[in-house]
Parts: structure tokens; sequence; C-alpha cells
């Protein structure tokens, strides 16, 4: 009875975050909806964060957790590019890489996320319910951030044609880059411009700062580029912006930017998404992310922009030229902006985290990944959890059926292990998988099995003429060690699934395992007992089961 | 209500028979295992699987086509009954960023299908390298189970016993797989772990009937080997039935009612389920009997 009492207990979290929880949040969520005014929507924010608060305290709780293939959300096994690395830098490197992807993960706002280190210095992470692209992004972004000083528009328009000329003079335009891809709409500014050079690429756009290229031919302009790559001017590497949209097309920025940084690796003090502020039009509602270098990085800041007042400056991070203003003045504040072209503030907020949390040591990559989209989680815990709930009233029925009263009493014993079940999975924080809930269904189908091992046998002692007393004791005592032996095997093959490993076998090992194990004792002692309390009690004299 | 009286079925003098059926079912599964092979998940050889459902309905000729357009035209596409389209792609020759393949798949999709707003439910990619240490835990966990399986039978019964179990056992895992390959279900872990979860079921039944027959050879002394061996059979018949009438009961819910990412799990369940309670009636007991006869034991005190 304790037993129970203590296994209802611990459920209650698990109830309450899974059954309650959902409902008060639908009903928020509808209020927040219906809102009118401005200050009723703040006040059902409010209450919206409290119940954020209080459910966020749950997970605190031992309580069942449900595997990503329940809830939806992405499960990533990322592995850090060691190869540039020296061997002390190779060997702290996926520790720091934990670190900083922790943290990214902290602002990121998820609940209950699992980051951590796994075999070979892999870091897997798991994050329920998150889009898919963000996550990545916050994850992968290695967040190298250098400054580097841009050419002007029409120097790098020269670098450009000398590279085609030299090119052609080798042996004219590349046979490898597919020509036909794009014809510019717009060729005044380059009548002579022969098909796959370099400058029939160029969208022409008289007063944009920047030359541009279409965003679908970055691929063929790198190409030729890089083919050219000996004649760069010296000391100068090409860069490109992000894709922009701009009267209807998407278009990319090319840059010429000084390989050599003016500053590089600065720890940023902070950086926090904002509306833009400034004059230009076409950029006003839109985000951006405001910067603070720290002491030191200010000061070379401060003599950088000094000396360079009147030329261009470029934010490069992870080799994208995220804006280049033009240096007005000395910034002896170490403060900057970098232009996100986002209208929705998320991309904004995202790089703020990837600033706040630092660099990557080095870069990561997937080497795996599985991700569930929400829906499909959903529809895999109704459907599961409707042929769970089929499967065990056909078994309740038939036991109910063959034997009777003591169908009854295998059936108690079923519900009993199935809660019981649910209570050491919550005890044990375990995770709740698709396999998983494919294990409890199993468990309900052998649950029966000892019970049925032992009614048989107490069947054939009332046949051997015993009283009903004796044939439930000989009947269970013979039946104890059969049930042993039968569900140690079981338990032999979950315990050897358990070391596979992999996230959704584990969640099956675990509830196979744990629910044979509650099986023998229900079947064992709770049945016992109540079979003796009801012979005892009613004085049976004949037994039909 | 009872399903059994007092039967008396003949398992044991019959047992050529059963021998028979039971080496025709291996001899098709093996040809089946080695002739049409299986259809391996993407745990195992590695690569990138993508299921994407759109809002509207969709040609797979044009998911084709926008396949084709980035590069990736010798992507396997597959439509499920829900109309929801599943991408396979081979692993990268080069070993680098598995969430590549997903990440361009849904920019594409969102250019070659402007106007068809569409759901990625589904994401899997495994590295080349992981796919091996996966193949090799598989291997192990298999192995730890069955020497696990053995070593106890063994010690709790005796070595027949021991060796008749692990028969069976490799008689039932390759009818199960053969079914598998018959009906191209997908071989991934879970399914591995439905395949380990009948291996410990198929033992469990073997060892009540090897139960019931020690539990006999000790108590009647007048009858022959063999008769006291087809007594306990049929005695636990009863309950090996039920028992699995029960299972079943379940795992064909599961394989109706379940949604599709369980169902190939399902199916090996219910196979396996079938083709235990079968090994452990008719080959298991017989095993022991065909081995008590070539090499008498004496009976034990």
């Amino acid at each position: 009875m304790l037993v129970f009492v203590i296994a209802g207990v611990i459920l209650w979290p698990s109830f309450q975050l899974y059954v309650l929880f959902p409902r008060q949040e639908k009903a928020l969520k509808e209020r927040l909806s219906r809102a009118t005014t401005f200050e009723d929507s703040q006040a059902v924010r409010m209450e919206i964060n409290e119940f954020n608060q209080r459910k966020g305290a749950l997970y605190e709780k031992r309580i069942v957790h449900l595997g990503l293939d329940l809830v939806g959300g992405m499960h990533v096994v990322l592995d850090v590019d060691r190869s540039q690395l020296s061997e002390e830098e190779a060997r702290r490197a996926p520790d720091l890489a934990l670190e900083v992807i922790r943290n990214r993960i902290d602002q990121f706002g998820v609940f209950e996320p699992t980051i951590q280190k796994t075999d070979r210095g892999r870091i897997l992470v798991q994050l329920p319910g998150v889009d898919r692209e963000r996550a990545l992004n916050i994850i992968k972004q290695p967040a190298h951030l250098t400054f580097n000083l841009v050419e002007e528009k029409a120097k790098v328009y020269d670098a450009l044609k000398t590279i085609d000329e030299r090119l052609q003079a080798k042996g004219g335009v590349p046979a490898t880059v597919d020509s036909t891809v794009s014809q510019p709409l717009d060729t005044t500014m380059k009548e002579e411009a022969v098909p796959g050079t370099l400058l029939s690429y160029l969208r022409s756009e008289g007063d944009e700062l920047d030359l541009l290229i279409y965003a679908k031919d970055t691929a063929n302009f790198r190409a030729v580029l890089e083919q050219g790559k000996e004649f760069w001017p010296q000391g100068y590497e090409f860069a490109y912006g992000p894709v922009e949209t701009m009267d209807n097309d998407k278009v990319v920025r090319v840059y010429l930017i000084k390989s050599e940084p003016e500053l590089v690796g600065t720890r940023l003090r902070r950086a926090e998404p904002a509306i833009y502020q400034g004059a230009e039009l076409e950029r006003a509602n839109t985000w951006v992310v405001n910067f603070e270098l720290d002491r030191e990085g200010a000061a070379k800041f401060a003599t950088v922009t000094g000396r360079n007042v009147g030329r261009r400056l470029a934010i490069v991070l992870d080799g994208v030229v995220r804006s280049a203003p033009r240096i007005q003045e000395r910034i002896p504040n170490g403060r900057g902006q970098i232009t996100m072209y986002d209208r929705r503030g998320d991309k904004a907020k995202d790089l703020s985290i990837v600033l706040n949390s630092g660099a990557l040591p080095a870069p990561v990559v997937v080497v795996e990944e599985r991700s569930i989209g929400a829906s499909l989680g959903a529809d895999a815990i109704r459907r599961g959890l409707i042929a769970a709930a089929v499967g065990a009233l056909v078994v309740v029925l038939f036991m109910l059926i063959y034997y009777g009263v003591g169908g009854l009493l295998a059936d108690f014993a079923l519900v009993a292990n199935i809660f019981l079940l649910l209570a050491v999975l919550a005890a044990l924080r375990a995770t709740l998988t698709l396999p998983g809930l494919a294990g409890i269904a199993l468990t309900i189908g052998m649950a029966v099995d000892a019970n049925v091992l032992v009614f048989e046998r107490i069947r054939e002692e009332l046949r051997a003429g015993k009283t009903p007393m004796a044939a439930v004791d000989t009947g269970y005592a013979r039946a104890l060690v059969t049930i042993i032996d039968a569900n140690a095997t079981t338990i032999i093959t979950a315990l050897a699934l358990y070391f596979i490993g992999s996230g959704p076998v584990r969640g099956f090992a675990i509830t196979l395992g744990v629910g044979l194990v509650i099986n023998v004792l229900t079947a064992v002692f709770l049945t016992r007992f109540i079979f003796d309390w009801f012979l005892a009690q009613f004085e049976v004299k004949t037994l039909r089961i | 209500m009872k399903l059994f009286g007092d039967t008396n079925i003949p398992f044991v003098p019959k047992r050529r028979f059963f021998f028979l059926i039971s080496a025709c079912l291996v001899v098709v599964s093996v040809l089946l295992i080695v002739f049409k092979g299986f259809h391996y998940g993407v745990d195992f050889t590695g690569g990138g699987l993508v299921q994407v459902r759109f809002s509207a309905p969709v040609k797979i000729d044009a998911v084709r086509a926008a396949l084709t357009a980035m590069g990736e035209g010798g992507a396997s596409i597959q439509q499920t009954e829900t109309g929801d389209f599943l991408i396979r792609v081979k692993p990268s020759a080069k070993s680098g960023d598995e969430s590549g393949f997903s990440s361009r798949l849904r920019q594409q999709f969102a250019v070659s299908f402007p106007n068809i707003p569409f759901e990625v439910l589904r994401d899997e990619a495994v590295g080349p390298r992981i796919s091996k240490e996966l193949q090799s835990k598989v291997l192990i966990a298999v192995l730890i189970g069955l020497i696990g399986i053995l070593i106890y039978v063994s010690f709790r019964f005796d070595f027949r016993f021991g060796t008749g179990a692990a028969l069976a056992l490799i008689h039932d895992t390759l009818i199960i797989l053969g079914f598998c390959a018959l009906f191209n279900r997908e071989i991934t872990t879970t399914l591995i772990a439905a395949i380990l979860t009948l291996i410990g079921y198929s033992v469990n039944d073997s060892i009540v009937v090897s139960d019931r027959i020690r539990e006999a050879v000790k108590k009647i002394r007048k009858e022959s080997f063999p008769d006291i061996v087809n007594r306990a059979v049929n005695d636990t018949l009863s309950r090996t039935v039920i028992t699995a009438l029960t299972t079943l009961f379940v795992t064909i819910a599961l394989l109706i009612l379940a949604s599709a990412e369980i169902r190939d799990f399902a199916f090996a369940l219910t196979v396996g389920i079938v083709v235990g309670t079968y090994s452990s009636i008719f080959v298991v007991a017989n095993l022991v009997v065909e081995w008590e006869q070539k090499f008498p034991t004496r009976r034990r005190r």
C-alpha cells in the first residue's frame, strides 16, 4: 500500500507537466490572442512568464522525460575539427567547445537541453522543441570576429578587370565555368564584358557603395576568382557579404579587404540586439547588433579608427563581411554596430548570443543528427498511446474472460505494474522514447505471463484434487522458479541492449528491464497477497479459475 | 474458460516432421537473406534521410527535379501512405558535416516550391564513422546477449537444454531476419532491439518447457524420456499459447495502430513471437530428445 502512495507522490510532477500544464498553457495562449489592449496583453504575458517559470521548476523534479522522438526537437553529435590545432589545443578543444556551446544554448532559452561530452571527445546536444536551422546556426557558428580595412568600389572593379585580362591572356575564360547561367540585366558598365568573365557577373548599380553579384552566381564567380588567385592584389583578398534582397533580386556584395586584419580575436564585452536608429530609410525598423569591445579591444579600436578616418572598415564574422561602415571619426569607446537586414529580430538576437558566448576553439561538424518535427512527435505519442491502450484493453478483457476472478486479479496486477513502472521511470529521471513506449506495451503483454504461469499451475493442482488453499500455495511455489528463470533471460537481453546505448534503444532497454523486474515482484508478492486474503476472507471451498 | 483441456498431442513422436518444417523455413530464410538481402537503415549505412510533408499534393517527379537541381539526383525518393516524401542520400564521400544535406534541401525546396509550404518531419544523418561504430556496438550487444543467455541456461539447467535453447534461438533469429528481408523491412537499431527482445522472449518460452521437463524427469520414472517430454510440452501448452496470445494482442495493436516509425519494430515482434512460440513448442524439446537418443545420459537421481 505504502508503495503505491510513494509511487503516486513520485508521479505527481509528471502528471502536472503532461496533463495539467498543457491545458493551462493553451488557455493562456488563447487569452493572449483575445487580448485587445496593450495593458491586457502585457498582463497575460506576465502570467505566461510566471507559468514558464513554474514549468521550468518542474523539470528539476523527478519526472518522466519524453524523448525527442516524442516531443520533437534535435539530437546532434558534434565533432571538433582538430586538424588545425596543436596537440595541446586539440586536447582542450572539446571542453572549450562544450563550454561555449553550453553558454550559447543557455541564452537561447530551451527547456531541459542536454549538452554533454560523449566518447572520443564528441559533444552530444539534445534540444527539445527547437527550430533546427536556428539551433544549428547558433551551435555551429565559430564566431571569429575580425576588423579589416576595405578598398573602394572602383579599386575592386579594377582588380577584377585585371584578373579577367590576365586569365584571358593565359588561355581565355576557364572552361569549367558554366557561362550560360546568367546574363547581366544591365550592361551599361561593362559592355565589353565577355560572358563567363568576372565582370560579366556584376550587377551594375551606379549608386551602390559596393559591387554586387547575383546570389545564384556566387559559386561560379568564386570558381573563376580562385583560378585567378595568383593575380589578386598583393596583401588583399576578396570577401563577400551575406545574401541580401534588393529590388526582388537576391544579391551578394563583393569586397576587397586587407588580408591582415586591423583587430583580431577581440573578446566582446557585450553584444545586444537593437532596432536600427540611423538615417538610412531602407534600414528603418530592421534589427542591428550593438557591441562593445573590452578595454584592450577598445584601445586598439580607437587607434585603428583614428588612423583611418574616411576609409571603410569591414566587420567580418566567420569570413563573412557583416557590414563595412565608413569611419567618420576616431571611436574611443570601443562601440560598434553590425547591420543585419533582419526585420524579425531573430537573427540579431542569435548573433548577439553567439558573440556574447565567445568563439569556438575550432570549427565543429555534425557527425550524427536525428531531428524530429514536433508534429511527427505528437502524432507518434497519440498513435502510440492509442495502440498501447487498445492492446492493454484486449489483454484485460481476454484475461477476464479466460480466468474469471483470477483474471481480474491479473488485470489489477497489470494496472499496478504500469503505474509502478512509470513511477520508477520518473524516480530514475529516465527518458521515455517511442521504442520505450513500445517496451511498456510489450511489458503489458508479458506482464500477465507470470500470472498465467501461476494460474495454470493452480488449475493443475486443483485438478489433482487439492484444496484451494493448498493449490494456491503449491501453484505459487512451483511457478516461482520458472518465473524467475524466464524473466532473467529477458533482463539479460535488456542489459545487452542498454550497452548499444543509442538514445531510443536505451530508453527501450530501461523500460523493458524495469518493467520485467516490477512484473516479477507484482506477480509474486502482490497477487499472492490478494489471493491469500481473498481465500481466507471468504473461506473459499471451491476455486474456479 | 479453457482453450486446451488435457491435450496429448504427439509433438515428440512427430518430431522429424517438425524438424523438416523448421529446416525448410530456415533454408528459405537464409536464401532470402543471401539473395534478396536487407534494406539497411541510415543507422548502418551512414548517409542522410529527410522526411518532408507538403501542405498540398506534390508529384514525385517534381521532388526529383528539385533534388537534381541541387545536385542530388542520385537520392532515393519514396512516398509514404500519408503522402510524405522520404528522401535518402548515401554518405558523402569526404567525411564532413552531415547536417548539410538537409539544410541545402530546405533551401532548394523553398525555391522549387515557392507556393507550397512544407514541413520537415524528420532528419537523420549519420556519418560513416558513427555508423561503423554503431555496427560494432550492435554486434557486441548481440554477442553479450547471446552468451549471457547461453551461460544462464547452461548454469540453471544443463548443457543439453542450453544448446537446445541456443539452436532454437538461431532458428528464430534466422526466420525473423528472413521475414524482414522478404517484406523489405528496414534494418535499424530499433529493429535490432526488437530481435534481441525476441531472443529473450523465445528463451523465456523455452525455459518454461525445459523447467517442466526437468521437473517431470525427477518425478516420473516409469515412462520413457520422449514420453515424459511430450507430456511436459502438452502440460505447458496452454500457458505457452496464452502468453503468446496476450503479447500478440499488444504487438498487433502496435502494428496496426502505431505510427510508421514503430511499425517495423512491431512487425519483427509479431513475427518473432509466432516463430518463438512455434520453436519452443516444436523445436527445443525435440532437439533435447534427439540429443538424448543419440547420446543417452544416465537419468539423474
